[in-house]
């Protein structure tokens, strides 16, 4: 099967800050390769994150939401990984000729990542306070006891109660979500510009979920920080963020803001996603599920990656991968089988 | 760009079947095939087949070069021709060709070897699956008897029973095995005490199964692999043993032939004639290394995470 | 074996407990004891569904194996068609194993790995031998394919060969292989793809009409329960804190503690600006340490003097609608800012 054609770099929605957007990913295409196989995890994903926003990522297992944003920090292997974008750039600066050195700089005090699993994040043999210490021992120059009265401030602004007893305990002492209150404190201590939250609370309560995503927004607006929420939980990122990008196998299916997507969800997909959900269909009803198993990356089908699951697939779509169009209420759309009523004038 | 035409065509209905598709195809594995794959794997299998029929035919083809004795064709050395070309790898001090020998030496050497290990495979295996899933007390006094007889030295062990038992075949597997057990014991509690935490041992126990259900059916499967891994390495060991017993003259005794006992025969001429231990020696190393290479091989082939390595092969 | 009428309940808990002793040498004995399940009592009757929602720590994990006799309890009963389950005979017990099954939440664990889906179906078989004879186990395992969606040649494939919506698929078809009564559901969907739970609670659905099956369904998640439980039961640290009919608890939750679960879950609604949320202070208490009286009262807003002794279940509405509060939630209350 020869590769698809590449798609000519997009337009992505822009957000609405007039300002330079503070991140820029353009293209972005991520392998894994091995002897036996090809997995294409990422395929052309260009998008943008403005300064003080909440950008949502969301997709399924597979949909490549992850392995970009562990690209950007750098954390994929390479080899097996390969990774290519047409552009990479934050504040301006183009990441991908940043020399290891010099990326240093920008991991954890520019762009700071919080994971899904706090208990695995975490180094289990340091304490919680010698961790976040780590962040100012590596990035400033505090004396020791600045060090200290820094963490303790941290702690307790991510709401732990008794944050000088807490500094000396270790991270499996702590409750899950306590464990990722530290973890948001560790990410957040040099106060980054970009903060990125990888499903940060798939593992919690849906109580305390609630408490750390109101944690995360109210850190958000005193410190001026922009959010990328990577989750699979449409809710959430209805509550919280500001524009939402959806993925499936490694491409960008809709993006544009919450009341553009969510309001006016158009692509199947994203159909499929909110019409599927329990709270979508009254009692009694059957639910209206998205056909088909998740796709195999490394045997995609050809043209457009969703076409098998597709209530409204076309001929073409199996062969000709789908153009991204402008719609007129605002948001992109990666779709063959879009009306020709709702597209944007040009 | 042309902007898309609104959809005329119909959609395509999607049928029930699509509701669940394979993720990978696959067919059935073809054994042979594999092997062709792996040429090392080949090796070895060529190898022990060689090995199989010196077993069967050995004694009947050269017999009589083997255990008639011509001291006037005493150690002559490798590479000789004098007396045929049976005597292309030397002789020994009696002038017996030690290429014979090596061959008819296969069936004890194989029959001793093979027996011991698998016997203990068996037993130890056995011992540690039941102690490791009943536990309690049992599992207990069990762990301990493995422990005290896995601090004699072996050799010692083997030592104080033949020489209180008459050293034939048979009490000599009878020590190798007792001598392995505790390895087997250990190893296969340890991966049980693993594995009856998970989940579908809790599935089996719902459906209705007892605990020697649960082991045949689901935990020996799983606790196989690791053990059969153990008895390549143990073979090796097993033969080293015996060479060691029988050069301390309470083994295999002569006129028998294995490969250890004509070792430790050969190891007074080891400056003089290096041919007559040599090459036993050498037969040891390779057919170990040959059981270890199947042992890989199989264990690759038959794990169904591992065998996409074969099949990838085969479809390219 | 008691004769029963139509209407008795198929599955009564009584006042179950369940602890777990922790810590501790072998020596000095137990440091602490988690009470996994503290005094737990329900009925389910034939062909109902029965959601148990819950957070970390509430037990619900623990009453499912409890009920699946995978732990026996230090107190109370559960009866099935009025047999006792803990006090059958061998005989009895056979027959247990047969009537009430599971689905498990992570089906990769689920599955012996190195077995094929063949084998994996026809364990019931094997263990229960006069169920059906040998011949004719080819053809049951190929019908139960059929009916959870799977096409029949994956009977020789092995587990690790599917996808994690395949295998939970799987997974109810070897629950329903020895066609049970019921089957105690322990979160079906959580591990699964968003896009993939819809099409698995569809077939539980339809598994339900088709084989007039119960379930007791544990989940966390609100919104799955909501749609298919005829009653749903609350717990909290080891106490079920709400009852009642599943629709009725959550228009008008009467505990104070489902008020706020409800509250929590995440919601797509564009038109409304701030949601009425109700943020619950600090976090679920330590099993080996609940708060005496009402373990809910040092999260609970409306806690007062009398939250110190230990609520009993108040009937809050018609029928078996309970809530274990003193102070419970009135329709239309204000809620705290």
């Amino acid at each position: 099967m020869s590769a698809p054609a590449r798609e000519s770099a997009p337009e992505a929605a822009r957000g609405t800050d007039a300002a330079a957007p503070l991140l820029e990913v353009r293209d972005l295409r991520i392998e894994f390769r091995s002897p036996a196989q090809t997995v294409r995890a990422v395929r052309g994903v260009s998008f943008d994150v403005a300064p003080r926003e909440t950008f949502a990522i969301v997709g399924e297992s597979g949909s490549g939401k992850t392995v970009s944003m562990m690209a950007l920090m750098r954390l994929l292997q390479s080899p097996p990984a390969h990774i290519e974008a047409e552009a990479l750039r934050f504040e301006g600066r183009d990441l991908l000729t940043l020399s290891g050195a010099e990326w240093s700089g920008y991991a954890g005090d520019r762009i700071a990542m919080v994971f899904q699993d706090a208990l695995t994040a975490l180094n289990p043999v340091y304490t919680v306070g010698w961790q976040i210490g780590e962040m100012f021992r590596v990035h400033r120059d505090y004396s020791r006891r600045e060090v200290r009265e820094r963490s303790v401030e941290l702690l307790r602004q991510v709401g732990i109660p008794e944050p000088e007893r807490r500094l000396g305990d270790y991270p499996h002492q702590f409750s899950g979500g306590m464990r990722q209150r530290a973890m948001i404190a560790m990410a957040i201590a040099l106060e980054p510009t970009l903060l990125i939250a990888d499903e940060p609370t798939t593992a919690l309560d849906v109580t305390v979920q609630a408490q750390i995503m109101d944690l995360l927004q109210r850190l958000k607006e005193e410190r001026d920080m922009s959010l990328v929420l990577i989750t699979h939980d449409l809710g959430l990122v209805a509550e919280t963020a500001d524009r939402v990008a959806i993925m499936y196998a490694g491409s960008v299916m809709e993006s544009g803001t919450i009341r553009q997507v969510l309001g006016n969800p158009s692509h199947p997909y994203t159909l499929g996603l909110l019409g599927s959900r329990p709270q979508a269909i009254e009692r009694g009803h059957k639910l209206q599920p998205i056909l088909g198993s998740p796709p195999n990356l490394a045997a995609l089908p050809g043209g457009c990656a969703f076409h098998p699951r597709c209530p409204r697939a076309l001929d073409r779509c199996a062969d000709t991968p789908a153009p991204i169009v402008r719609l007129a209420s605002g948001q992109d759309v990666a779709c063959h089988a879009i009306d020709e009523a709702r597209l944007a004038t040009p | 760009m042309a902007i898309p035409p609104a959809p005329t065509e119909m959609p395509r209905p999607q049928a029930p079947e699509v509701q669940a598709e394979m993720v990978a195809t696959r067919t059935r594995p073809a054994y042979l095939h594999f092997l062709a794959r792996d040429p090392v794997a080949l090796l070895a299998a060529a190898w022990l087949v060689l090995l199989i029929v010196f077993v069967v035919f050995g004694e009947w083809i050269v017999g009589d070069a083997a255990h008639g004795l011509n001291l006037r064709a005493r150690a002559l050395p490798f590479g000789s021709t004098e007396g045929g070309w049976i005597n292309v790898l030397g002789t020994d001090a009696l002038g017996r060709s030690v290429l014979a020998r090596i061959i008819v030496g296969t069936k004890v050497t194989l029959g001793i070897a093979l027996t011991s290990a698998v016997l203990a495979l068996l037993i130890g295996t056995l011992i540690g699956l039941w102690a490791g899933f009943v536990g309690g007390w049992t599992g207990r006094v069990i762990m301990q008897i493995s422990d005290v007889l896995q601090s004699f030295p072996s050799i010692l062990l083997a030592m104080v029973v033949l020489y209180v038992l008459t050293p034939s075949p048979v009490n000599l597997i009878l020590v190798l095995t007792v001598g392995q057990l505790p390895v087997y014991i250990r190893v296969a509690r340890a991966e049980v005490l693993e594995l009856r935490e998970r989940l579908f041992v809790d599935a089996a126990r719902v459906i209705g199964a007892n605990s020697r259900q649960i082991i045949r059916l689901h935990i020996a499967p799983m606790v196989a692999p690791t053990v059969i891994n153990i008895v390549t390495i143990d073979f090796a060991l097993i033969m080293l043993s015996e060479s060691s017993l029988s050069f301390l003259g309470i083994g295999v005794q002569a006129p028998t032939i294995t490969w250890g006992l004509m070792v430790s025969q050969g190891k007074d001429y080891l400056d003089t004639a290096w041919w007559m231990a040599f090459f036993p020696g050498l037969m040891i190393m390779l057919t170990t290394l040959s059981i270890n290479l199947m042992a890989n091989w199989l264990r690759r082939v038959r794990d169904p995470r591992e065998r996409w390595r074969y099949e990838r092969a085969k479809a390219s | 074996m008691t004769t029963n009428p139509p209407s008795a309940p198929l599955l009564e808990v009584e006042d179950l407990v369940k602890h777990f002793e922790v810590g501790g040498g072998l020596l000095s004995g137990p440091a602490g004891v988690v009470r996994a399940v503290d005094g737990v009592s329900f009925r389910l009757d034939r062909e109902q569904t029965l959601g148990i929602v819950g957070e970390s720590g509430c037990g619900k994990s623990t009453l499912a194996r409890t009920l699946l006799r995978l732990e026996t309890p230090n107190a109370g009963r559960v009866r099935f068609e009025g047999q006792d389950i803990f006090v059958a005979d061998r005989d009895a017990s056979r027959a247990l194993n047969r009537r009430i099954q599971v689905v498990f939440q992570d089906p990769f664990a689920a599955l012996s790995p190195r077995m094929t889906i063949f084998d994996v179906l026809t364990e019931p078989l094997r263990i229960h031998p006069d169920v059906l004879p040998r011949a004719r186990w080819g053809d049951r395992v190929h019908e139960l394919l059929g009916r959870v969606g799977l096409r029949p040649e994956f009977a020789t494939r092995f587990a690790h060969e599917f996808s994690g919506g395949q295998l939970q698929r799987i997974g109810i078809a070897r629950a329903l292989v020895l066609e049970p009564e019921l089957i105690i559901l322990d979160e079906p969907v959580s591990a699964l793809d968003v896009s993939i739970q819809a099409q698995v609670i569809n077939l539980l659905e339809e598994v339900q009409e088709s084989f007039g099956v119960a379930y007791i369904c544990i989940s966390h998640d609100l919104s799955v329960i909501r749609h298919i439980a005829d009653r749903i039961a609350v717990m909290y640290l080891g106490e079920i804190v709400e009852f009642g009919d599943c629709e009725t608890v959550y228009e008008h939750p009467s505990h104070p503690y489902t008020r706020a679960l409800l509250s929590a879950e995440p919601e797509i609604d564009l038109e409304r600006e701030h949601k009425a949320q109700v943020l619950l202070k600090g976090e679920i208490p330590s099993p080996l340490d609940p708060p005496s009286g009402c373990r809910f009262r040092n999260r609970c807003w409306k806690a007062r003097e009398r939250c110190l002794e230990p609520p009993p279940p108040v009937v809050t509405g018609p029928g078996d609608r309970s809530a274990r509060c003193h102070f419970p939630v009135e329709p239309g209350e204000d809620l705290p800012a």
